[in-house]
């Protein structure tokens, strides 16, 4: 379990070695750079007052705000049930498991405006479930209910992906060290698993919470849509655009860059950290 | 605090992991369970743990039943072979997990760490992480938290694993020393000898699901029970010996038994260990302190830091193949002489006396049967009865395939590992011998260098050619020291026995082995006796003391008296009262005495259709 060393990368002597990495540039340039930089050429076109004006619109305001919110919510939930589905598939044998463990990827899968139109058919006021819960009041459509109905199913994967890993890899002496002294099943869980368990969550609740904001197929059809109810932040820029409110899309576009961005650097210094630590 | 575990089974799926193990481990005591990967040790640490259940058989700590207690419910210490130490834990919090867990005041706890901490001889290491640990230091701080609650039991599964040796010897020390401290009962597993040698107060070797032995280290090693237990423990030459009054015959040597040795009855054979640190070389014989043995060459020296270990030839002395410094060649003896005390020859080709100081008889192990298959339905049959027979008897088996020639050698050993496996399903020991050369000879060869009890080989049986010359099974029932089986037919019943009375005689361990047989097998046994036209009172008499010998084994056994041809009747007595299996005499030594002169046997056994085994008729005296 000593820390190994990690060999130098060597750098292989290609020829024309300016030329294939200028090559690299021209291809990147238009199709990553450019698009970015250009969001924050137009946002702070008219000067960086017009750009916070912008911003300090209703509409955008709420729409930031809700897309924060959904995500946190959505993070939480997923936490929890991501380590919950990992316990369990890691600990016990049940039939259908390997169906199941299928299954549960398949949001992966789905085109996400197909995630949105299947909640509809199910939860709808005039779904197969929703018809029954309608008169009762309960209605998740058109609601943040079901934006976070939504954001939760499409970015399970990714909680799961990040924990189940880590779970499995623990091996089974781990908790049965705990049980030789005397800890049980439920202390255990908290004193020794969970904790091993934090890098995995901290970076499943990252990729989450990044596809959460970043998330419209499935929250356009169940939102509707309805601005300064259920529009967040990528469905503002959408419908601002179409509305030709450029410099509003731009702005909240910028916002939501940026965020990206954060969270991305954060991910990869923590990935890259973890790495040499895993003996 | 101590340990009992009766009859303790467990199996996965169709494997038999824990067979039948019953085991006392004293209080206080280190106890090493001592095994190969796979032998059922760590399984049986983990029941006690109450990490896996027993099928069948309980498990008592101090009189008490723990079969229905958690691992939580047991109080125990459990070190495993990887550590699992809490990774986000420091060293202090790992420790003091057990006592965290039973709810220990902060102070009361601390105190603890710290005292462990010094046992362990990491002070002040309290405030640092797993992995800025060496491996040794993990596997200190492991004990440490295994003890720190004061478990009843201490259980360690292979601490020792992935160390350097120089680790493990100083780990072995600090366990030893800890262990004399706290006296807590211990229990250690593994694969490594001088683990076991050098920590536990008895250790327990483990083979299969099955305990082979338990005691003390030196006992075991010095006086094992089996061959199979010598040979866990190291190098080992084993020959075959037979009993003379005083001393043991090898070879043309006599060996003179320990005082106070109970000796078994003269002229029986029996199997000797001799560790290759029993036996002493030298160039001159004057120069011998123990018995000598024979004089030969030195084919191999080796120098192991503190001894020479060598492999030496001599002419005349054959011991058992399997045995030895993995040497074949059962002229060569494994021989280890420790170089601090006196000159002797070291070069090779160099020649030398050999000499035995001291040596260990080994007790009889139940029936050791040799069965060789030819890769006919002959040799099916033969195993089948072989089978059968070792698993009447709780004996041993082994199966030899000979290649006669080049090209049948794959074929041989195929052929040898599937029957191995076919056997090893309902028998317990079963061992394969390979060799090149003539089947006759090299099954006569192998009766020679390792002590067997039968030998049983398939046959053609009434379509053989009338003359037996040459056969196998007519060479080795001739020449065999030991009682040979041919059977001509597929295996099927084993009830009655017809053993066939002349006045010719028999030896009476061979009547007794009859007798042995049949009372495992429940066999019921017919003594026949046909008199020859004219009437022959020396045969009757005779049978009434074989019925006497058997009646002393506790058989109930027939008597039946015919007039007639000797051969004919025999035959038809088998077929009408539907024997197993016939038993008849033969003389010794001369294929053509025996055969050729169109004997009672040779005649019988070419027309027969059921199982005979061939009994040595003692020459007269």
């Amino acid at each position: 379990m000593n820390n190994t060393l990690s060999l130098p990368r060597v750098r292989l002597r290609l020829p024309w070695r300016g030329m294939l990495i200028s090559i690299l540039f021209l291809i990147l340039f238009p199709l990553l750079i450019m698009p970015i930089g250009a969001i924050f050429v137009f946002a702070t076109r008219d000067g960086l007052s017009r750009f916070i004006h912008a911003l300090t619109g209703e509409g955008a305001q709420f729409a930031l705000r809700l897309s924060l919110f959904v995500a946190m919510i959505t993070s939480l939930l997923n936490s929890i049930l991501g380590t919950l589905t990992a316990y369990i598939f890691a600990n016990y044998r049940f039939p259908a498991k390997r169906p199941l463990g299928i299954l549960i990827n398949l949001p992966v899968a789905i085109p996400t405006v197909v995630v949105g139109t299947s909640l509809l058919l199910l939860w709808g006021p005039i779904g197969l479930v929703g018809r029954y819960f309608d008169p009762l009041g309960f209605r998740p459509m058109f609601a943040i209910g079901g934006i976070l109905l939504a954001h939760v199913f499409v970015t399970f994967p990714y909680m799961l992906g990040a924990v189940k890993p880590v779970l499995d890899e623990l091996e089974v002496t781990y908790e049965e060290a705990a049980y030789t002294m005397g800890a049980g099943r439920l202390k255990t869980f908290w004193y020794v698993i969970l904790p091993s368990l934090r890098g995995a969550l901290f970076t499943g609740t990252l990729l989450t919470f990044a596809h959460s904001l970043g998330e419209f197929g499935a929250t356009v059809m169940v939102s509707g849509n309805l601005r300064l109810r259920t529009q967040t932040a990528p469905l503002y820029i959408f419908s601002q655009f179409e509305a030709g409110n450029i410099e509003a899309a731009n702005a909240v576009a910028a916002v939501l860059a940026i965020l990206s961005f954060i969270i991305f650097f954060v991910l990869l210094h923590v990935t890259e950290r973890e790495q040499p630590d895993e003996a | 605090m101590s340990i009992l575990l009766r009859n303790i089974l467990k199996m996965y799926g169709e494997q038999t992991v824990v067979n039948e193990v019953n085991l006392e481990i004293f209080p206080g005591e280190l106890f090493v369970l001592l095994g190969a990967s796979g032998s059922g040790k760590t399984t049986i640490l983990r029941m006690i743990a109450g990490l896996v259940s027993p099928d069948r058989g309980e498990i008592l700590f101090r009189d008490r039943v723990m079969n229905a207690l958690t691992p939580q419910e047991r109080n125990v210490g459990f070190v495993f072979q990887n550590y699992s130490l809490f990774r986000h834990m420091t060293v202090a919090e790992n420790i003091g997990f057990g006592l965290r867990i039973r709810g220990t005041s902060r102070k009361e706890r601390d105190e603890k760490i710290n005292r462990l901490l010094d046992l362990i001889g990491l002070p002040g290491f309290g405030h640092r992480y797993p992995s800025q640990l060496s491996g040794g230091q993990q596997q200190r701080v492991a004990v440490a938290r295994a003890l720190a609650y004061e478990p009843q039991v201490l259980l360690l599964d292979e601490p020792f694993g992935a160390l350097d040796l120089k680790t493990r010897m100083q780990l072995r020390q600090s366990l030893k020393q800890i262990h004399r401290q706290l006296g807590v009962t211990t229990v250690m597993v593994t694969h490594d000898q001088t683990d076991a040698f050098e920590l536990g107060d008895r250790i327990g070797i483990m083979e299969r699901g099955k305990l082979l032995a338990t005691g003390e280290p030196s006992d075991i090693y010095k006086r094992p029970k089996s061959e199979y237990v010598a040979q866990f423990l190291g190098a080992a030459n084993f020959f075959t010996g037979i009993m003379q009054e005083r001393n043991i015959q090898i070879g043309s040597s006599f060996l003179p038994l320990p005082e106070g040795a109970a000796p078994p009855e003269k002229g029986e054979r029996v199997q000797v260990l001799v560790r290759p640190e029993q036996l002493e070389i030298a160039s001159y014989r004057e120069e011998l302190r123990g018995t000598y043995l024979g004089e030969g060459e030195i084919r191999d020296c080796l120098f192991i830091g503190g001894f020479h270990r060598m492999t030496v030839h001599v002419s005349g002395v054959v011991r058992s193949i399997t045995s030895g410094f993995g040497d074949t060649d059962p002229t060569n003896l494994s021989v280890q002489m420790a170089s601090g005390q006196g000159s002797y020859p070291t070069g090779q080709g160099e020649k030398v006396v050999v000499g035995v100081t001291s040596f260990h008889i080994l007790p009889y192990q139940g029936l050791h049967i040799l069965v060789g298959i030819d890769g006919s339905e002959h040799g099916e049959h033969a195993l089948q009865f072989a089978v059968y027979l070792s698993k009447k008897t709780q004996g041993r088996l082994t199966i030899i395939g000979v290649a006669e020639r080049f090209l049948e050698e794959t074929k041989a050993r195929e052929g040898l590992a599937q029957a191995s496996q076919a056997a090893q399903k309902q028998i317990q020991e079963v061992a394969t011998a390979y060799r090149r050369g003539h089947p006759a000879e090299e099954i006569l060869n192998e009766t020679e260098q390792n002590l067997y009890d039968l030998v049983i080989l398939g046959t053609r049986g009434r379509h053989a050619p009338s003359r037996f010359l040459g056969s196998t099974a007519a060479r080795v029932s001739v020449n065999a020291p030991v009682p040979t089986l041919l059977t001509p037919t597929p295996f099927q019943d084993f009830k009655r026995i017809l053993v066939c009375i002349s006045s010719e005689r028999v030896r009476k361990s061979d009547i007794r082995f009859v007798g042995r047989i049949a009372r495992n097998t429940d066999a019921g046994v017919t003594l026949f006796h046909v008199s020859p036209e004219g009437g022959e009172k020396e045969g009757y008499f005779y049978l009434q003391e074989v019925r006497q010998i058997l009646q002393n084994l506790g058989l109930r056994v027939e008597t039946k008296i015919a007039e007639g041809e000797i051969v004919s009747t025999i035959l038809k007595e088998a077929y009408e009262g539907s024997y197993d299996l016939l038993v008849l005499g033969t003389r010794v030594g001369n294929l053509r005495e025996a055969f050729l002169t169109n004997s009672v046997t040779s005649q019988v056994l070419s027309q027969v259709d059921r199982p005979v085994l061939i009994l040595h008729i003692r020459p007269p005296m």
